[in-house]
């Protein structure tokens, strides 16, 4: 199978969880699939409409580390924020020396990452990323995966070990801005390959064993 | 143009403990401070938070370059800045959230409140500051003494280190502000917007909003000589900032002493990986001059103008010939500006005067 591939790295990165408001903020080991599809907007300059699109990524970090932050946390009223603030000190943690690879088959996306619009992070401000290379590829399809690591895997149908969470696909641009498509997803670090016997397309070149990619097949077409 | 500011600085500091990370868990003391670090291999780097180095970066700007910051509003549960930009520099190059309920009077001539939230994204970003190599922490003992009582013991972690840090500062959005209702994109109010093309301010097209009709967006944009200046500031800030905790017993000298310059057409940082780190324990800097020059060939079409290499005297004075190489380049690489720290900046901020549109 043809995909373009995009090599990112970064010093440091980080992917909130969805649903921890206060207290110490963990961060996913894996970005969730609206922080890539947000990566692409970021890079192409505009919020982009998909339709129909697959897409692919492979995400691995050096180490954790936690952060002593100050926050506002800052009160809504129907969903819209106010201003009553107040300040807190938090623990969030952040991966160190991330690297994130995007697979895509649609070229035009993948050109996007040749000079991107905005600046990249990986997860917050502080985040800054570069793009280290933009490449075609041919890479074998395996109808069984036997090494699924650093991705998000949905979990209906597909039953993977993992942690399990509740993840956007997409933002829309509205405002305020509504998660489209969240469904529960198993979270599969790096660190803990696990076999999928599901269809995936095998990178030889990622770890010292190869790794298989899970190819999300999106359909926003219901959600326009 | 779409043009970005990509900075790229190595700090040297010795026996400092720039940013905290509260109690210290590992230590004997009761009273211990640990300072942040990351575990990478069973060595330690020392870092600072993204967002400590931003505040050292706007207080520079207030104390050093004379800016007046945006006024913070906090009574007990509420703390926002005035989030405007138009004539607070800070709120423009910082960013800023304020969610505000404004007074507008309807055709039949009634007053009533209307939602003006605004956010800006920040037109500067930047990196954690962390060190280049693993750097060994040490736990100092201190005491609180004085003539009378007992003495209150104390210990704080210390070390010395070459740190690395990165910024990109958004030179298109510096100055431009949006005030259509679309996520992170509304920055000011319908009345701020009145009020900044009254004072000067033009309207310039969205290259990519359109609204229903298909006519673009329109974008506020303060005049060039302000948004010059905002930008020149804002890189001149580097000559002087300071900052960092234990600025009584471990001052330490937070100006860059080595920085890479460079206006690109691009959001892509290319100078994250011109440093590293050797040795057994990973704990001697190298400059990865190969790798700089890879990205000034690779990105030849990205840059725009010249790329501008300041170092500090006495600072890895080993790679001063290589540096010098970097000027003799020829085709296919950008030109390469070379100097001290200062001159560096002065001369890339000449160059700016002639590059923002």
């Amino acid at each position: 199978m043809q995909v373009h591939v995009v090599d990112i790295s970064s010093w440091t990165a980080s992917f909130r969880y969805p649903n921890l408001i206060s207290g110490v903020q963990p961060t996913l080991e894996v970005p969730p699939v609206s922080t890539v599809l947000g990566l692409i907007n970021a890079a192409a300059g505009q919020y982009l409409n998909h339709q129909k699109l697959e897409l692919g990524y492979y995400f691995q970090f050096e180490a954790k580390a936690s952060d002593l932050e100050t926050i506002y946390q800052i009160d809504s009223s129907n969903g819209r924020a106010t201003n009553n603030a107040k300040s807190n000190i938090i623990r969030r943690e952040f991966l160190y020396n991330a690297r994130l690879k995007i697979y895509l088959t649609d070229k035009t996306l993948a050109d996007f990452f040749r000079q991107p619009y905005y600046s990249l992070v990986l997860g917050r401000m502080n985040d800054l990323a570069t793009v280290d290379s933009v490449a075609t590829m041919d890479l074998p399809e395996v109808a069984y995966s036997s090494r699924i690591a650093g991705q998000v895997v949905p979990f209906k149908e597909n039953h993977l070990a993992g942690q399990i969470q509740a993840l956007p696909k997409y933002f829309t641009d509205t405002f305020p801005r509504q998660n489209v498509g969240t469904e529960p997803y198993s979270i599969i670090s790096y660190l803990t390959p696990v076999k999928g016997n599901l269809p995936a397309i095998h990178d030889e070149q990622v770890g010292k064993q190869g790794i298989d990619i899970y190819i999300h097949q999106l359909d926003f077409s219901e959600y326009d | 143009m779409n043009l970005k500011t990509q900075g790229f600085v190595l700090l040297d500091v010795d026996v400092v403990a720039l940013n905290n990370a509260g109690k210290s868990s590992s230590s004997n003391f009761e009273n211990a401070v640990a300072t942040k670090k990351i575990t990478k291999n069973g060595r330690s780097h020392t870092y600072v938070s993204g967002q400590a180095w931003r505040y050292w970066w706007r207080e520079a700007l207030q104390r050093n370059v004379g800016w007046s910051l945006s006024p913070i509003t906090r009574d007990n549960k509420i703390a926002f800045t005035e989030a405007n930009p138009f004539l607070y520099a800070d709120d423009d190059v910082f960013g800023y959230m304020k969610a505000v309920k404004e007074e507008v009077v309807d055709e039949k001539g009634k007053t009533k409140k209307v939602d003006a939230t605004v956010t800006r994204v920040s037109p500067l970003k930047n990196s954690a500051i962390v060190s280049v190599g693993s750097a060994r922490t040490v736990e100092n003992w201190s005491s609180m003494a004085r003539q009378d009582g007992d003495s209150v013991p104390y210990s704080k972690e210390e070390y010395s280190a070459i740190m690395k840090g990165m910024f990109s500062l958004d030179l298109a959005q510096l100055g431009t502000f949006a005030n259509y209702n679309k996520t992170g994109f509304k920055n000011i109010t319908q009345k701020l917007k009145n009020e900044a093309l009254e004072q000067g301010a033009v309207e310039i097209d969205d290259p990519y909003v359109k609204d229903g009709k298909g006519n673009p967006q329109k974008l506020v944009q303060l005049p060039k000589d302000i948004r010059l200046q905002r930008a020149k500031d804002t890189i001149q800030a580097l000559k002087t900032i300071s900052g960092g905790a234990m600025q009584t017993n471990n001052m330490g000298d937070v100006t860059p002493k080595f920085i890479v310059l460079a206006t690109t057409s691009s959001g892509n940082h290319p100078f994250s990986h011109i440093v590293t780190s050797e040795g057994i324990n990973n704990d001697r800097v190298t400059l990865n001059l190969e790798g700089l020059k890879e990205v000034l060939k690779d990105y030849k079409d990205q840059f725009t103008g010249t790329v501008f290499i300041g170092k500090r005297s006495g600072f890895l004075n080993e790679y001063n010939d290589e540096l010098k190489e970097l000027l003799t380049l020829g085709e296919g690489y950008p030109t390469v500006h070379l100097g001290t720290i200062n001159e560096t900046i002065d001369a890339y901020c000449a160059q700016l005067e002639n590059q923002l549109p």
